[in-house]
């Protein structure tokens, strides 16, 4: 039984931006497996919700046993868990989803990170583990308007450049694909999150300048079960069969993904 | 033994039931669409339940329906996956052979746009040892041909499961559409040409709509209603039908609980399955197990029998 779940105790949980959450628990058996682009589902207490939040993790600490969530404030699962305080106790997973590939990278050596809106959150994880390896990461994080987890990307000595789509003092305007461009970032290794458009067009931009630079992109999706019994988020994936030719096929988001090679998804 | 087999028994507790000559260890079951081998054995051991009724198989691989698929409703959820599954052969290849290892009865839900559609499929898993019984859904809402169009007419119902029993060298299961005036006509229909057993109830019909994007939430529109809002309706129509034919119930509709299950019992079913419940919490059939397990000690019914004859509805 390699998942689990547990119940975990919450200790912060504090509004970063409007409507933008972002919770520690004390969680060790997440801490310890936990992976950059997995996520957690989280079972809101209420009986007349009945599907589980997932919600990606933000980073996770092994040695503290915690683990940090960071979460938008949309619907009533969501506001049941933006009440809770220090010493709730929630259910949650045990992580969950593939997360992203950082072992079949071969000679790695600069990142670049793309994340919009919430979609920055497992960027900060990434950003950790990666430049535990000795990976220079740079992150492009896209907003609408109000700016976060920007200093827990720099923490783990990631170079950060921002934009958002309304005009604010501190930032560029324009989406991430734009950011990228006029910031002349290259590279040979991409990781985003974000809405579907976004990525769809961080895929565009990376192939068109290099052909050969690996994408990789966590998809979102309405999911039911989370864990891949219910199939309620299928996405079309390409694949080759037996003979080499290329099919298409749907994929679990919540199993065979989040996170999925860019080239291999069908837009 | 499983775990909670031996807590039942060193109570004092026989929770095997009998079910179209078949019997089973317990009588939790899951419900087909919400199990997946491997999937639901990383939450649980398998051994556990009573029978392990697989997701709707059909000849080929069916695509399903575009997303989304899932919605959250009062104490409910819609869903419109539209049966995709990666076919008969896949099936046998990855799902069954998997399943192998565990010692949990195999009730295999058969999906099928056709009549020639449903034969198809059982013939190709007619020889494999491993499968106790067949359970045909003729009662899927979310695909346009077949499914629920068998399950709401009471001759194409029959005709179904006399074409599916003329063939089967198992056990034929049929499983109910509540989408109906009358569940229990349907449920004679199935009878009369030679169903082993009914399982009841599959989704209700119904919608969602999202009043800040103006949009049906579903891709399709509508999709089957599931979930504990649904059990009132479930339980009448397991007692209705109960009374109107002999065949045994495989009951289910929203259990969430132990004691839910012992409804169903008490309503006339068999043995129960449970859905939407391992939505909401994967462990949900192990825990529904261990509670009607306690429901049975604190009220000294030492079978499901027992259980089921102490009720006087």
């Amino acid at each position: 039984m390699e998942n689990k779940i547990i119940q975990a105790e919450v200790l912060t949980n504090e509004e970063i931006s409007d409507n933008i959450m972002k919770m520690t628990l004390f969680a060790d058996e997440v801490a310890e497996t936990a992976k950059p682009g997995q996520f957690i589902n989280v079972y809101p207490a209420s009986d007349r919700l009945i599907l589980p939040r997932p919600i990606s993790i933000c980073d996770a600490d092994p040695k503290e046993n915690t683990v940090t969530i960071v979460y938008a404030v949309v619907g009533e699962g969501t506001k049941e868990f933006a009440k809770t305080d220090y010493g709730d106790v929630l259910s949650i997973s045990t992580p969950l989803g593939n997360g992203f590939d950082m072992e079949h990278c071969g000679d790695m050596h600069s990142a670049v990170l793309v994340g919009g809106g919430v979609g920055i959150a497992p960027m900060v994880f990434l950003a950790k583990e990666l430049s535990k390896k000795g990976v220079r990461c740079i992150a492009a994080a896209g907003f609408r308007k109000d700016i976060f987890l920007m200093e827990e990307l720099r923490n783990y000595d990631c170079r950060v450049i921002v934009t958002t789509e309304v005009p604010t003092e501190s930032a560029f305007v324009g989406n991430v694909v734009d950011c990228l461009d006029i910031n002349e970032v290259t590279g040979m290794h991409y990781f985003a999150c974000g809405p579907r458009a976004m990525l769809e067009a961080v895929s565009n931009y990376v192939y068109k300048a290099e052909p050969e630079a690996m994408l990789q992109v966590s998809l979102e999706e309405r999911m039911g079960c989370g864990y891949g019994v219910c199939v309620g988020c299928a996405c079309d994936i390409k694949e080759r069969d037996d003979s080499g030719a290329e099919i298409i096929v749907k994929k679990k988001v919540c199993k065979d993904g989040p996170v999925f090679n860019a080239k291999e998804v069908v837009w | 033994m499983a775990k909670l087999d031996g807590l039942a028994e060193s109570k004092g507790i026989d929770l095997t039931v009998k079910l179209a000559g078949e019997t089973f260890s317990n009588p939790i079951m899951t419900a087909a669409g919400t199990f997946s081998a491997r999937e639901s054995a990383s939450f649980y051991d398998l051994n556990e339940l009573g029978a392990a009724v697989t997701k709707g198989v059909s000849s080929e691989p069916w695509k399903g329906n575009e997303t989304p698929r899932i919605a959250e409703t009062f104490g409910g959820i819609l869903n419109s996956i539209g049966l995709q599954n990666p076919g008969v052969e896949a099936y046998k290849r990855n799902e069954l052979s998997y399943l192998s290892q565990f010692d949990t009865k195999i009730i295999a839900n058969i999906a099928g746009h056709t009549i020639d559609g449903y034969c198809d499929v059982i013939r190709k898993l007619n020889n494999s040892d491993q499968i106790s019984m067949f359970e045909i859904n003729i009662s899927c809402p979310n695909v346009n041909e077949g499914g629920m169009a068998f399950g709401t007419d009471p001759k194409m119902a029959a005709a179904v499961t006399k074409a599916v029993r003329n063939i089967s060298k198992k056990p034929i299961i049929i499983k109910l559409s509540p989408n109906v005036t009358d569940i229990a006509e349907i449920a004679k229909a199935v009878q009369s040409e030679g169903a082993n057993a009914i399982s009841m109830i599959n989704t209700l019909m119904g919608m969602h709509i999202d009043v800040k994007s103006r949009r049906a939430t579903l891709a399709r529109k509508v999709g089957g209603f599931s979930g504990p809002a649904i059990k009132p309706i479930a339980l009448r129509m397991v007692w209705e039908t109960a009374n109107a034919v002999d065949l045994p119930i495989i009951g289910m509709g929203g259990i969430t609980k132990g004691t839910d299950a012992a409804e169903f019992i008490a309503a006339g079913a068999s043995a129960v399955a449970v859905g939407t419940a391992s939505l909401s919490d994967p462990l949900a059939v192990i825990r529904i197990k261990k509670e009607l397990i306690e429901y049975m000690e604190e009220n000294r019914f030492s079978t499901i029998s027992e259980l089921k004859h102490a009720f006087n509805i």
